[in-house]
């Protein structure tokens, strides 16, 4: 399938990652910006179209602030190939530390996106998405996390139990948040791999999934608003959990 | 945006009963729509009598019309103006070793509302805005602070350099978020009463607020490539500096 993104950096990733998979740039008349400008760069190198029209395709309603945001450039691109669940957790890629992440039913594209950015800035190894009820992976999403979709190899799955039963296997830790967990701060698992999973933005983790965490943890909810926003929380935790990170935390 | 306020309309349950239940920012129309249960009417209806507004019922439709927006789940509300503190308002409010952010020319109304939400879920005292440049509260950025609009106090003022000066004549140390700076997150210390700064998404913290800055420092990347969204980064930031004073 193919998606039209409309954020400059979201393109440029697919460029310099699999430049095959950009069908077509097309610019908005005038002097484009010097992100796009940067773009246009890259797409004459590889021989991609571009053109300059003045109409860009419509992508779909909930596109409409992010194209106002971002002016009328865009480029058509061929969607990525998600990965097995095996291959995210082959012996080769757990050999060192590392985090995983697994999104269980998140249904907001722009907090999928969001994480999926994040992820890519703390070397998150891979992600596993549900593919039931979860917000599927749009241009909306490539877009919110601005190349992040390049850099960490994802793989969709119905459900996470298989995912769960793999990387126990591979000897992640296996790490559950949720609002009403009585541990607040996580304590960084010093040399362990951990499998990070998220829930529902609104339901949270499901009960069965939350039994097969060997360790559930919340996110101390000190104002009146209950919980932070899932891919803030993300941010956080990814931060505190991030292998060579935990060596500059401080305790 | 919405620079018309007879146009700010907010709307969804969860934020204009937390809207009606804060008291303070001010709703001129409350309407109720047809799949209102009876404990969701009375609730609204007793707490708009607390403020001295009347409960509007109305059908679906006609919501729908009003906030332009079918998530209505039942119930929106018409907005006065936010209010706004001033500086000096917000600087009575504060307790001892208080921590603000300033946030300079934030533009995306989805980052402001989480940065609102994640400031008031991590026990910051106050936001400082200015009033160029920024995107103001308005429906959207309510909705993404699921509510917290209401519960941490936002002072805008007419010059955010001019503020942030007033702030460290005060006492406050001035430090800053940066992608450029060498020195990690980790290594800051947020025991003195402390002023975050966060930047405009594409072009940062204007220099002049940089120049201000008794320390600046980044969040250490450990990927290979890439950058924070804003939001992201200001979260971060907040846990570390709640970190630090819960650890003290």
């Amino acid at each position: 399938m193919s998606l039209i993104l409309r954020n400059p950096h979201s393109v440029e990733a697919v460029l310099r990652v699999r430049p095959a998979d950009v069908f077509e740039v097309r610019l908005a008349p005038g002097t484009p910006s010097p992100r796009w400008a940067a773009v246009a760069e890259l797409a004459r190198q590889h021989d991609i179209p571009i053109r300059t029209s003045l109409a860009a395709p419509d992508r779909n309603s909930s596109g409409k602030g992010k194209s106002e945001r971002l002016g009328a450039a865009s480029a058509t691109i061929q969607e990525r190939p998600d990965l097995l669940i095996d291959e995210l957790f082959t012996e080769e890629m757990t050999e060192r530390p590392g985090l995983w992440l697994a999104l269980e039913q998140l249904q907001d594209p722009h907090n999928v996106g969001a994480i999926f950015r994040t992820a890519a800035f703390f070397g998150v190894k891979g992600i596993i998405l549900t593919r039931e009820r979860s917000a599927p992976l749009s241009a909306t999403v490539y877009d919110t996390a601005s190349g992040g979709l390049e850099y960490v190899p994802f793989a969709v799955a119905s459900n996470l139990s298989r995912t769960i039963t793999l990387a126990k296997a591979a000897g992640l830790a296996i790490l559950g948040t949720s609002e009403h967990a009585a541990q607040n701060l996580v304590s960084p698992p010093g040399d362990r791999s951990t499998l990070l999973i998220f829930g529902n933005e609104e339901q949270g983790l499901r009960k069965v999934t939350q039994e097969h965490c060997d360790e559930l943890c919340s996110l101390t909810p000190l104002g009146p608003i209950q919980s932070l926003n899932v891919s803030v929380a993300a941010g956080v935790l990814m931060s505190k959990l991030a292998p060579t990170n935990s060596l500059l935390n401080t305790p | 945006m919405l620079t018309n306020h007879n146009r700010c309309w907010i709307w969804g349950r969860h934020v204009v009963l937390a809207t009606l239940r804060a008291a303070r920012w001010p709703i001129i129309e409350l309407l109720i729509g047809d799949r209102a249960d009876d404990v969701l009417w009375d609730e609204a209806a007793r707490l708009a009598n607390e403020i001295g507004i009347q409960a509007i019922a109305t059908d679906d439709g006609s919501l729908t019309k009003a906030c332009r927006s079918s998530e209505h789940q039942g119930m929106a509300a018409r907005m006065a103006p936010f209010p706004y503190h001033t500086l000096d308002q917000l600087g009575k409010s504060l307790p001892a070793q208080p921590m603000l952010v300033a946030l300079d020319r934030l533009q995306d109304p989805f980052n402001f509302g989480a940065i609102v939400r994640s400031a008031s879920t991590l026990g910051l005292d106050g936001i400082v805005i200015g009033e160029h440049e920024q995107v103001d509260v308005n429906s959207q950025v309510a909705r993404s602070s699921a509510g917290a609009v209401n519960h941490i106090p936002i002072a805008r003022a007419n010059d955010l350099v001019a503020a942030v000066d007033s702030l460290r004549e005060r006492g406050f140390q001035i430090v800053a978020a940066s992608e450029r700076a060498d020195t990690p997150l980790y290594q800051a210390s947020f025991q003195r009463p402390t002023v975050a700064i966060i930047g405009n998404e594409g072009r940062g913290i204007r220099p002049e607020l940089l120049a201000r800055c008794d320390q600046s420092f980044s969040i250490p990347m450990t990927g290979q490539v890439g950058s924070l969204n804003a939001a992201v980064a200001a979260g971060i930031l907040f846990y570390e500096m709640r970190r630090q004073r819960l650890t003290s």
